[in-house]
């Protein structure tokens, strides 16, 4: 292999590159579009939609009002209640989302309150419709009401008895965090982001691997070059190191779109990371990026060995669609609650990476998985390549009619 | 205007298509299998994977079990919980994940329980925020403390002569009255619109190109205009069979989906009995009908697209992102408590996508869907307009 | 016949401005003759030939074919044409036959005609060992036959040919041009273009020399030669196109 032939090859094929308006957009564009798109645009809306449900009162009904006069009247008076009258079609009413919960007191709950102890306490029914939010909200805000007068009422026993409210409520339990701040918010985000950095590096090698096969075999060039004194080992370097450029600079990309995106939209960010401030560090992005050089290199080789089998840009796409999916559901699979890197899983291609950008914006380092992912990556690009540079020695693939 | 050309135009159209690999594989085949796999496969691996992952594992780290040893009994009894031994490092190994939660008792925590009474003993939880690992066990651990925490409350109160009822004046319990189609549908409506939107702009996408610039990259868009057919009833011929492979796909999709629905509440349907998944023929049907003219508008703006573009490759940039003009909106059935008013109605895309959602909640909101199926059958239209006009471009059909 | 009255293509270029395709063309073809546009790339051949099929709008002045007006009656004229380009454009997941009756269709042949016409002209073009078999299955000259079929599967009066020969191999291109002469033995009206000598000497009965969109000179194989005081077509052609602009 001559050096110097890798190098012309590869700086026409860039130039080339650079005057093709498809792949600098789908390289430079696209990802830089697309973070901050997604949580802006997301967000806002999102954040609109949420403060104007808070706002809106829940409409509820209450049943056996008479039996709880005043925890009803209670009811009346709080902020974001309204209260409908009671009516036979309640059920109908929740299904079908014109009324939003149903409180109802038996009857006996008055004189129940007088007579503490004496049998079981009496149920209060509420009625909702589940899973639907709006309904649960309702019930969230009945829920509070009724379990503020329910502590009234036990204080006024405890004070009859001379009790404190300690005596009733023996432990309390603080919830503390302990995980660095970064690790939380992290936490959340780090389940779309590998998928989406995989999926990115992809298709950043995908458009440019087609081309410089299938396209060139189209165009009717493939030939001439391969009758130029050019080896074929360093036409294929040439090319894959074109494949690899893009798909790289498509994964530079969208890391650095992701990191000024969350050191630019706190807020929009908000409702990915619960709340939490979050920023990612230069190291873990260094690191990020280390991981996804070799799978880089693994998309890149294999694609163009692929799409070398085509004989038109057609087929060759008939031919990508497939390993797109391929590609896809490990990665996703590294979106799973659960699924947890560990040694076996760090040798299995597309999902280690996946794992390991997982844990990387975590916040964790696993130093060990990190290895076996790399080096594992590693050779399963070393045999991508090499079938590569194989398919352009075999004279049936090079020359399909 | 000739109805019969359109149906020549149309008939051959059919004929070649269904001779195209590529288009049967986009159409039939992906919602087939593709639709099944991820709602069945993926989401039952999550199920079983994340229960499997909570269970592996849970270890617990006391510190001060001095301090409670009758409470530290009875979490030594739970199956879910393994204790650690106390250590420095706690902290760290909850931030590596490998310790879920460390509990924490104040020094003479039973014996002031005793003593005391009348103050609360604070017990510290210190855990890893929204992991989902950290949170069950803390979980764990806080229905332990309860059940013990009742326990000494109801030895106080008889201490006192009183029964436990006294400190519970009255109880709330939920019910949902709901019916299961549509509790299932509330969530299935979450990802379905979405879902079968994307669907049925890929069902439209490929034929669109096909028809359009494939037809100028095969060189016989010359030949076709130069027989006697119009502009008009050539882009009609082709757009009705843009939109059915578009509707097939839909169908498809439309049906798989339902089947897994089905098929997935069946089989998951053991963790939560409330939840079981399960679709109603209507509900489908209904948003099939809802979709479809969604498909006209997307086969007409689609091909009025592609026409514009020399060759496949120049085609797939102009379309590539268009499909996210297309998923954004549609992703708006993600979102939780949006409500349908008048104005969304209008917004393309947005609306089909928020009024299928409340179509699989089991409502039928008929005034909206009119507006929805008004406004984008006139965007259809419009786009229709567009692609005929495209067709009578010089400029466009023969790009050089 | 074909009667081109100062056809005049104007494009518009973003960067390079107005062009003249063609600029003013006229020129007359009788029936049973074959007129030959001969040029080089770019001359506007392609876009005369395809402004008289109708393909193309003219920007300025007009073409009587087969008697009918290519701007006022376009329809009826396309009715009356057999279009045959470059490219053998073919559907490929098309048989032989369905290609030609997809055409024959178009063109309003009811399918009793039409079924009848296809078993004519598969037998004459001596097709039917193809006929169902598909289109991207086909040898070269295969595909050669079936345009040709497709191309006068409505017994059109006129034929316009754009650059027919173009890239075939002796056997296939032999095929077109006897085809071509058929045509004009049975009356037609043949206009075709080339920008290769021999073939336009054998076989044009006119002759007209297209050059930036501009004819330059037009008339029998004899009066050009008289004309220029040249004996090779060839020289004819480099005199009038190098000097004259």
């Amino acid at each position: 292999m001559k050096v110097a032939n890798v190098g012309v090859v590869y700086r026409k094929e860039l130039r080339d590159m650079l005057r093709d308006r498809k792949t600098l957009i789908s390289m430079f564009l696209f990802p830089l579009i697309l973070f901050p798109l997604m949580t802006v645009g997301f967000g806002t809306f999102e954040r609109r939609m949420r403060s104007r449900a808070r706002a809106a009162a829940s409409t509820v009904m209450i049943l056996g009002a008479d039996h709880a006069p005043e925890l009803a009247a209670r009811l009346r008076e709080t902020e974001g209640l309204e209260i409908l009258p009671a009516a036979e079609d309640y059920k109908q009413r929740i299904a079908d989302k014109r009324l939003r919960a149903v409180i109802e007191f038996p009857s006996g709950f008055g004189s129940a309150l007088l007579a503490p102890g004496a049998g079981d306490p009496p149920a209060v029914q509420i009625y909702f419709y589940r899973t639907e939010t709006r309904s649960q909200a309702a019930v969230t805000k009945l829920e509070d009401a009724v379990n503020k007068y329910k502590q009234e009422v036990i204080e006024k026993r405890l004070a009859s008895q001379g009790m404190t409210k300690a005596e009733i409520q023996p432990v309390e339990v603080k919830q503390e965090n302990v995980a660095a701040p970064e690790k939380v918010a992290g936490s959340r985000l780090a389940i779309m982001l590998p998928y989406f950095i995989v999926f990115l590096c992809f298709m950043g090698a995908m458009g440019p691997a087609i081309d410089l096969t299938a396209g060139e075999k189209e165009r009717g060039t493939l030939e001439t070059i391969l009758a130029s004194a050019v080896g074929r080992d360093d036409l294929v370097m040439g090319k894959f190191l074109l494949v690899l450029t893009t798909s790289l600079t498509t994964a530079v990309m969208s890391l650095l779109s992701f990191g000024v995106t969350t050191r630019f939209s706190r807020e929009y960010l908000e409702q990915m990371t619960g709340g939490h401030a979050f920023s990612v560090s230069a190291t873990t992005i260094a690191a990020a990026f280390l991981v996804v050089l070799p799978m880089s290199v693994l998309f890149s080789a294999a694609l163009l060995a692929l799409c070398l089998q085509a004989k038109s840009f057609k087929e060759a796409q008939n031919y990508t669609g497939p390993m797109m999916l391929i590609i896809i559901l490990p990665a996703m699979a590294g979106m799973i609650p659960g699924v947890e890197l560990n040694l076996g899983l760090a040798a299995v291609p597309v999902l280690n990476v996946s794992l390991v950008t997982k844990e990387l914006f975590g916040g964790t380092v696993p130093l060990i998985p990190i290895a076996v992912t790399f080096l594992s990556t590693c050779a399963y690009a070393g045999v991508a390549l090499f079938a590569a540079f194989k398919m352009f020695q075999t004279e049936s693939v090079l020359f399909r009619s | 205007m000739n109805t019969r050309q359109i149906g020549v135009v149309f008939r051959k159209e059919l004929m070649d298509t269904l001779r195209d690999r590529r288009t049967l594989i986009n159409s039939i085949v992906v919602p087939l299998i593709v639709t099944p796999v991820l709602m069945l496969g993926f989401i039952g691996a999550a199920i079983y994977i994340a229960r499997a992952a909570i269970r592996a594992n849970p270890e617990v780290m006391i510190l001060g079990a001095e301090h409670a040893p009758r409470l530290v009994e009875s979490l030594g009894l739970s199956d879910r919980i393994k204790i650690v031994p106390a250590a420095e490092d706690y902290i760290q190994r909850i931030n590596e994940k490998k310790l879920r939660a460390a509990v924490e008792f104040p020094r003479g925590f039973e014996e002031n329980l005793k003593a005391h009474p009348d103050r609360s003993q604070i017990v510290k939880i210190y855990w890893f925020e929204e992991e989902f690992r950290s949170r069950e066990m803390v979980r764990e651990v806080q229905r332990q403390i309860t059940e013990f925490s009742t326990r000494v409350v109801t030895e106080r109160l008889s201490a006192r002569g009183l029964s436990d009822q006294w400190v519970k004046p009255f109880t709330t319990k939920r019910a949902n009255v709901a019916p299961p189609e549509r509790v299932s549908g509330n969530i299935l409506g979450f990802i379905a619109p979405y879902f079968l939107i994307i669907l049925c702009l890929t069902g439209a996408i490929y034929p669109a190109m096909d028809l359009t610039a494939g037809e100028k990259e095969r060189g016989t868009m010359e030949t076709i205009l130069a027989s006697p057919v119009h502009r008009v009833e050539l882009v009609l011929g082709k757009f009705l069979l843009v939109m059915l492979v578009s509707m097939v796909t839909t169908a498809m999709a439309v049906g798989m989906f339902a089947l897994s629905a089905l098929a997935a509440g069946r089989m998951f349907g053991q963790f939560d009995p409330e939840l079981v998944l399960t679709v109603s023929a209507k509900a489908a049907a209904a948003v099939f009908f809802l979709i479809l003219p969604l498909a006209v508008f997307f086969s007409a703006g689609l091909m009025a697209i592609s026409v514009m573009a020399r060759n496949y490759r120049e085609a797939q940039t102009y379309l590539g992102p268009l499909m996210f003009v297309v998923i954004l909106p549609a992703m708006a059935s993600f979102i939780p408590g949006v409500e349908l008013n008048t104005r969304l109605a209008l917004v393309p895309i947005l609306n089909i996508s928020l009024v299928s959602k409340e179509v699989f909640a089991g409502n039928y909101p008929w005034g909206i869907i009119g507006l929805i199926f008004g406004s984008t059958l006139a965007y259809a239209v419009a786009a229709l307009f567009l692609a005929v006009r495209q067709f009578r471009r010089e400029d466009v059909l023969f790009r050089t | 016949m074909i009667e081109a009255q100062g056809l005049t293509k104007v494009f518009r270029d973003k960067k390079r401005g107005e062009i003249r395709a063609v600029d003013n063309v006229s020129f007359r073809c009788q029936p049973g003759q074959i007129y030959g546009l001969l040029g080089a790339n770019g001359a506007g051949k392609t876009t005369t030939l395809r402004m008289l099929a109708t393909i193309l709008q003219p920007s300025f002045g007009t073409a009587k074919v087969a008697g009918q007006d290519i701007v006022s009656e376009p329809d009826k004229v396309r009715q009356s044409v057999g279009f045959l380009s470059t490219a053998t454009a073919l559907y490929g997941r098309l048989t032989a036959k369905e290609m030609v009756e997809y055409f024959g269709r178009l063109f309003g042949m009811d399918e009793a005609a039409l079924q009848k016409r296809i078993e004519e002209v598969f037998q004459r073009l001596d097709m039917n060992e193809f006929r169902d078999r598909r289109c991207d299955k086909l040898s070269t000259g295969q595909k050669q036959k079936v345009s040709i079929a497709r191309t006068l599967v409505h017994d059109p009066q006129v034929m316009i040919f754009d650059e027919p020969t173009l890239g075939l191999d002796v056997m296939t291109a032999r095929v077109i041009v006897q085809f071509i002469r058929e045509c004009r033995q049975r009356g037609k009206t043949v206009i075709f273009s080339s920008h290769v000598m021999s073939e336009v000497e054998k076989l044009c009965d006119q002759i007209g020399i297209i050059h930036n969109g501009k004819l330059l000179t037009e008339g029998t194989l004899a009066e050009l030669k008289q004309r220029h005081s040249l004996d090779d077509l060839e020289d004819i052609f480099v005199k009038l196109v190098g000097d004259g602009k």
